[in-house]
């Protein structure tokens, strides 16, 4: 039972009680997060996870917790753990080069945390288009209004709710828990998974991975389909609930991104495999990588940014709008709705003058005007990027964070001719930054559902961004440390910790230092991009950059999501399917988020239960 | 007619010249069989398949020639002998150089790992082998060293050992283990190992120079220029189509798409007086009402007209602009977010909370009826009076076409 509140005390919003939750959950969040990003190379969003621990702690545990306020302490947890996939994608690079002693620590600390603040300054006055006008999904937001709201929503659509749960949390199980809970030192051997359960069911070895069905394999191993199919063809499916329930939310507009993985992976790589514009080394199993690094990424990234650069300038009326109304301030006697201009004028203004620092003291024999010019571009990058990965996330629920890395880095090496140090550290901040903007813009879609006030959300998560990175970049030094203890290097071969994100960085740094940087791909994708957004379906270049370069196996499950969510609309009407198909899909985001952030922070402490329990 | 057909354009206009601008990264160019091939390195292996009768020093030629072979004068003969005329061969014949350590490797990425013998590194015990480390351990000369590695035996549960491993003699090593993916069980020391892809900067130049290194492989920067890509035509024509596509579907809506756009637009106003209307019936119940009536009453709302409102929302910018389209939404979701407090704060038994919610939402929807052009207000044109203050059915209709998906403007 719900608990009830008292009418003659304030409906409780922003309480000592969700801020100092929200903090705790966010900051275990991040650190495990960090620990698992830095080992698989991707994170996991915070607010869905933080949601459920803020829901049963706040009301279950407490007895209190409105819906609002709830919606307060998710927003404070995701904040503060969204962070760590900008740092994790960057920071670890200077180890890997082996110049993390060359850094100043307290610099990287502030320029990360000015990102932060900035990246939550710079997107909220593009809430009403994003949200308000364009309505965009925001699938996570989704199900994390879902979530909220099921106290309110009956019994019967909380059980779909919890189903959507369960059955992700089965899948996942099966595909993470042989891995986790096998550890030879405690002699605990866990062995019932996909791979298993598919032998026991009579499927060929080869085609059920622990994650993956290799449909590809199947069709290539049946005499009459083989000759139809291109063994380039990827065609492996992610066994994965979220982003099956993501699909759904997201429904018809997702199907673009379908079709951009098919251009990318259907199209390009087998023609580029049969025409002999790869290397002769590459055969088709190992096309499909050599076509994302060299055609497809770069491709993507530009008819991303191109699109988005299109979509940002036909979005200009609108955002003037925004702000006139922000300077309008509140509308007769009714509350205001958004941070005044003034605060968000300030945390610029200061923000932008730690990063002017951070950049001098990082830059080898520059100039003042040199790290002017540097921390101007790289906040105005920052803004520019940050709307682009908001509007990512509102359309699909994928924010392409790695690949604005990338971008990032490349722009301010040019900046710093080629200097690593202020590249990475501005690049750290500017991927901090526009985390943090995809996060609040998440947040406040979930807000908007619930009822709770703008302002409060912006103030409270202005005030608690700089949190995520002090965690995390603590966390990274801690896991540096330990492991030069262990293994004699910090991250990368040798260890078991990969960094596979900061890898790719790595390569790229020393790709664009030595010449090699694909910009005629950017420029030629740049221009496709542009045409694609003035086409009248908005954002359109940037769904099919972005699908270009996300991995096929993750987009066909979300294809399938969409193609059932227009199924069951055409069958049992628009209404329903927002009624009872949105729970159940918010219960797949939900539950694949709860047992990853589970099993993140088991493998993140099984060192230490091998030292308790192996004694 | 046209919608279809420059949906159709765009299609094909953005695959002919994604795989335009895919082609400009292509390694390989087509290569008339001359004696200019001298040199260049073949892409993709040549083959005859019939018997040949060719003088006797190019019968060993008669397999064919391998993948990245070097062209010499032989094999060109060969070539035009078997009746070649065209030949895949790489863009760049070689893709590394070897330089002195100086001024010439300054801004170079490193094409080989280099070995700093002036710079001794002391591995510890933990360390996860790799194959580069493997051949690290070689060439520094190091025998044998003790590793935790795992013993796979045939049907038998894999079995980790600590044993010591000979890297000169890998028959004595025992089967089913395996070096790489091994860990290191005694500390070690090696010297300092830069990796291929390293950048040589002024600090790795001093490293290098102090170990004695005289030359470094580095790699040669890719060139990338217009006359190398052959499909900037295509790419050209691609963009063309695109374009075509563009102005098809942003052609003017004709006349019965104008009217079915404006009947949406008058539903829609008629969606939001009625939703006016029933805020207002419920603001002026309000002090009677408590949280769970305000429940039962706010949730239809927000699962009809609301929805159906926002989502037929496109068809207002079709008819009317962006900016009636901002003013009407921009009130319009003020009035949707006190809805939905209201509909919370009732949920939490919160009264006060959710009436004021209801009476702050009721001017946002009442802007966003006066926002939207030849929209009458609540009353006998706009709300029903029999059904009064009962719920919406479930389904109320949506707009068709309200999709942005499916808008052209």
């Amino acid at each position: 039972m719900s608990p009830r509140f008292d009418p003659n005390r304030p409906y409780r919003e922003i309480t000592p009680l969700a801020i100092v939750l929200g903090i705790l959950i966010g900051v275990v969040m991040n650190a495990a997060i960090t620990y698992s990003g830095l080992k698989i190379g991707f994170t996991l969003g915070g607010s869905a996870i933080a949601a459920v621990l803020g829901w049963g702690l706040l009301r279950g545990v407490f007895r209190k917790g409105t819906i609002v306020e709830n919606n307060i302490a998710q927003t404070v947890a995701s904040s503060v753990n969204t962070s760590n996939s900008g740092i994790i994608f960057t920071v670890p690079v200077l180890y890997l080069l082996g110049l993390a002693a060359d850094m100043n620590p307290v610099w990287m600390l502030a320029a990360t945390m000015a990102g932060a603040v900035m990246g939550v300054a710079f997107i909220i006055p593009t809430r009403k288009q994003m949200i308000d006008f364009d309505r965009l999904r925001f699938p996570t937001g989704t199900a994390v209004a879902s979530v909220l709201r099921s106290p309110g929503e009956g019994v019967k659509k909380s059980i779909v709710l919890v189903v959507g749960i369960l059955i992700a949390g089965a899948v996942v199980w099966l595909s993470q828990a042989p891995e986790a809970l096998t550890i030879p030192e405690l002699g605990w051997s866990y062995g019932l998974g996909w791979p298993e359960i598919a032998r026991d069911l009579g499927v060929r070895e080869g085609i059920v991975g622990a994650e993956t069905v290799d449909v590809g394999a199947l069709i290539l191993s049946n005499e009459r389909l083989a000759g139809l199919w291109h063994p380039a063809f990827e065609f492996t499916w992610a066994i994965a609930p979220f982003a099956l329930g993501a699909g759904f939310i997201t429904g018809r507009p997702g199907l673009v991104v379908l079709a951009g993985g098919l251009l990318a992976y259907f199209v390009i790589t087998p023609v580029a495999l049969d025409s002999g514009w790869m290397p002769a080394s590459v055969d088709a199993a190992s096309a499909g990588g050599w076509a994302l690094g060299n055609l497809n990424r770069p491709l993507g990234i530009g008819l991303l940014m191109g699109g988005a650069l299109v979509g940002l300038l036909m979005a200009f009326p609108a955002m003037g709008a925004a702000f006139r109304s922000m300077g309008r301030g509140r509308r007769g006697n009714a509350e205001r709705d958004e941070l005044p201009m003034g605060v968000l004028a300030l945390a610029l203004v200061a923000s932008f003058g730690l990063l002017f620092f951070a950049a001098r003291e990082t830059v080898s024999g520059g100039s003042d005007q040199q790290a002017l010019i540097i921390a101007a571009v790289g906040t105005g990058w920052m803004w520019f990027a940050g709307i682009v990965i908001a509007q990512c996330t509102g359309m699909t629920d994928w924010s392409p964070i790695s690949g604005m890395a990338l971008l990032t880095v490349m722009i301010c090496l040019f900046l710093t001719e080629n200097q690593v140090l202020p590249a990475v550290l501005i690049g750290a901040a500017v991927c901090v930054s526009i985390t943090e903007c995809a996060d609040m813009m998440q947040d406040l879609k979930t807000g908007s559902m619930v009822g709770g006030r703008p302002i409060k959300q912006q103030m409270i998560e202005i005030g608690v961004s700089w949190v995520g990175p002090a965690v995390c970049l603590a966390t990274i030094a801690m896991l540096a440390a330990v492991n030069h203890d262990k293994f004699g290097v910090h991250f990368g071969p040798g260890t078991d910790m990969p960094a596979p994100q900061a890898a790719a960085l790595e390569g790229m740094i020393n790709t664009i230092r030595g010449g090699d940087a694909p910009v005629e791909m950017f420029g030629m994708g740049g221009l496709i991009g542009i045409l694609l957004s003035l086409s009248g379906m908005a954002g359109l270049g940037v769904l099919v950059g972005l699908s270009m370069y996300l991995p096929l196996m993750y987009l066909l499950p979300y294809g399938l999501g969409c193609l059932i969510q227009m199924f069951v609309s055409k069958v049992k009407g628009a209404a329903w399917t927002e009624s009872w198909g949105v729970p159940l899909a918010a219960g797949l985001i939900v539950g694949e988020g709860l047992l990853g952030i589970g099993f993140a922070a088991f493998k993140l402490l099984t060192p230490q239960f091998i030292q308790w329990f192996g004694n | 007619m046209k919608k279809t057909i420059g949906n159709l354009a765009l299609v094909v206009g953005v695959i002919v010249s994604s795989l335009a601008a895919g082609e400009s990264q292509r390694v390989s160019r087509a290569a008339a069989v001359s004696p200019e091939l001298v040199g260049q390195v073949l892409h993709t292996a040549v083959r005859t398949e019939y018997e040949s009768e060719q003088p006797d020093s190019l019968v060993v030629l008669d397999r064919g020639l391998e993948a990245g072979t070097v062209l010499t004068d032989e094999h060109v003969t060969w070539l035009v002998l078997s009746g070649f005329e065209e030949v895949l061969v790489l863009r760049r014949a070689k893709d590394a150089e070897t330089v002195p350590v100086g001024e010439a490797a300054l801004g170079k990425v490193l094409a080989t790992p280099v070995t700093l013998s002036a710079e001794p590194e002391t591995i510890p015990m933990g360390r996860q082998i790799t194959a580069g480390f493997v051949e690290r351990m070689v060439q520094a000369g190091l025998t044998a060293v003790t590793v935790s590695t795992e013993i796979h035996a045939n049907g038998m549960p894999p079995e980790r050992r600590e044993l010591r491993w000979n890297l000169d003699e890998g028959d004595t090593n025992p089967k089913g283990a395996t070096l790489v993916g091994s860990t290191l069980r005694e500390e070690i020391s090696l010297p300092f190992q830069l990796r291929t892809a390293s950048y040589v900067d002024p600090s790795i130049l001093e490293r290098l120079e102090a170990s004695g290194v005289s030359e470094v492989s580095v790699k040669i920067p890719r060139t990338w220029t217009w006359q190398d890509w052959g499909s900037r035509w295509w790419f050209a024509i691609g963009i063309g189509i695109t374009v075509l596509g563009i102005a098809l579907k942003r052609a003017r809506p004709d006349a019965q798409a104008i009217e079915a756009g404006a009947l949406q637009v008058a539903h829609l106003g008629q969606l939001i007086s009625e939703l006016e209307s029933r805020v207002e019936s419920l603001v002026s119940r309000s002090e009677e009402l408590d949280a769970d009536t305000i429940h039962r009453e706010v949730d239809p709302l927000l699962a009809g007209p609301v929805y159906a409102i926002a989502d037929g929302r496109e068809s207002i910018r079709g008819a009317h602009g962006g900016r009636v389209f901002a003013a009407v939404m921009d009130a319009f979701a003020r009035g949707e977010r006190k809805l939905n407090r209201a509909w919370s704060a009732a949920v939490d038994g919160h009264g006060p909370e959710a009436r004021a919610s209801l009476v702050a939402a009721l001017p946002a929807l009442r802007e966003a009826r006066e926002a939207l052009p030849g929209t009458h207000p609540p009353g006998p044109a706009g709300f029903d009076e029999e059904r009064g203050g009962a719920p919406l059915p479930p389904d109320v209709p949506l707009t068709p076409g309200g999709d942005p998906w499916s808008h052209e403007s």
